[in-house]
């Protein structure tokens, strides 16, 4: 049976602010943006990065990682595989393509409202298999941030 | 904004899996599909029509008064609300668009995985807002299998290198 190190399940979640850090951030730079658009575009910028930083400093915090004992874990990896492999910023230079090359700023919010979507369909399934209660909890309080900035994004979009 | 009723949200879900079907059935209409897309798209579309029918049945058999929902029902409403409105598939005639203009079977196939993901997102929603044990053991199964799709489409998207 195949375990995920709790190195791998924080890298993921590291990975996926960090590339949703660059693509808000490099969206940032375009000059087509409404007011609105720009003060939750640098509003979402910043949450990424406290997030990744939550990740990082919950690396050093929790020492042994209790993984849930009744899970199928070969089953649970593919899972979240699929996940991360399907997710819109898989790479790191998509997130930077995605922000530069977005046609309108319509077509920019659906690629943040997607990226937004795609790491929480991660979270949940990487809540589902983790029992460590610091790292569900930290995990269920990102979740709840994601979910307010797809909502946030969506009024941004529905006003465009 | 209105607070969702479960029959609403049950009505969500029949939505989302009718257009799951049509997407693949169109789909399967194309020419020039290879073969281990045309067996896998088959499946899907098959699964789908289970699914809606699952949803029905739940509408039928499950006493809706008695199911209990998360004390912050207004805001999972509206939350539930934009996940639903921004599935790949909300527009209507969206489904048939996205299998019928699909520029090849490379982007036919990443529609499917998007939608297989859209949905996934919402039914995960739900999963997490809802405590009535019955709903969510129909949930995770769907869930379950909804996760299967996205995996097998990623594989055929890898191995076959459409």
């Amino acid at each position: 049976m195949i375990f995920f190190s709790k190195n791998e399940i924080i890298e993921m979640a590291v990975k996926i602010e960090k590339h949703g850090f660059a693509f808000y951030d490099r969206a940032l730079q375009r000059s087509d943006l409404n007011n609105d658009a720009k003060k939750l575009l640098q509003t979402l910028r910043d949450e990424e990065k406290v997030h990744e930083q939550t990740f990082l400093n919950l690396r050093e915090k929790i020492d042994d990682f209790d993984l849930n004992s009744d899970i199928n874990w070969d089953e649970a990896r593919s899972y979240i595989q699929s996940m991360v492999n399907t997710h819109l910023f898989s790479k790191p230079e998509n997130a930077i393509q995605l922000a530069t090359n977005a046609r309108d700023m319509k077509d920019l919010v659906s690629n943040a409202i997607q990226f937004e979507k795609d790491t929480l369909l991660f979270f949940y399934f990487i809540n589902k298999f983790v029992v460590n209660e610091k790292l569900k909890k930290a995990i269920e309080n990102i979740i709840d941030e994601e979910i307010s900035h797809v909502v946030k994004l969506k009024k941004i979009q529905d006003a465009l | 904004m209105a607070e969702f009723s479960i029959n609403e949200i049950i009505e969500l879900a029949v939505q989302i899996e009718k257009k799951g079907y049509t997407f693949y059935n169109k789909a399967l209409e194309r020419k020039n599909l290879n073969s281990n897309s045309v067996e896998l798209l088959k499946k899907l579309r098959n699964d789908e029509i289970v699914h809606e029918q699952t949803f029905k049945r739940m509408r039928t058999e499950l006493d809706q008064e008695e199911i209990t929902l998360s004390g912050d029902w207004q805001e999972v409403s509206s939350y539930l609300r934009t996940i639903s409105d921004s599935h790949i598939f909300s527009e209507p005639d969206a489904a048939i668009k996205l299998a019928t203009s699909a520029e090849d079977e490379k982007e036919l196939i990443e529609n499917a995985i998007q939608f297989e993901k859209d949905t996934l997102l919402f039914f995960n929603s739900i999963y997490e807002k809802i405590e009535d044990r019955a709903v969510r053991n129909i949930l995770k199964k769907i869930i379950e299998e909804e996760v299967l799709h996205a995996k097998k489409l990623k594989n055929l998207l890898t191995i076959s290198d459409v």
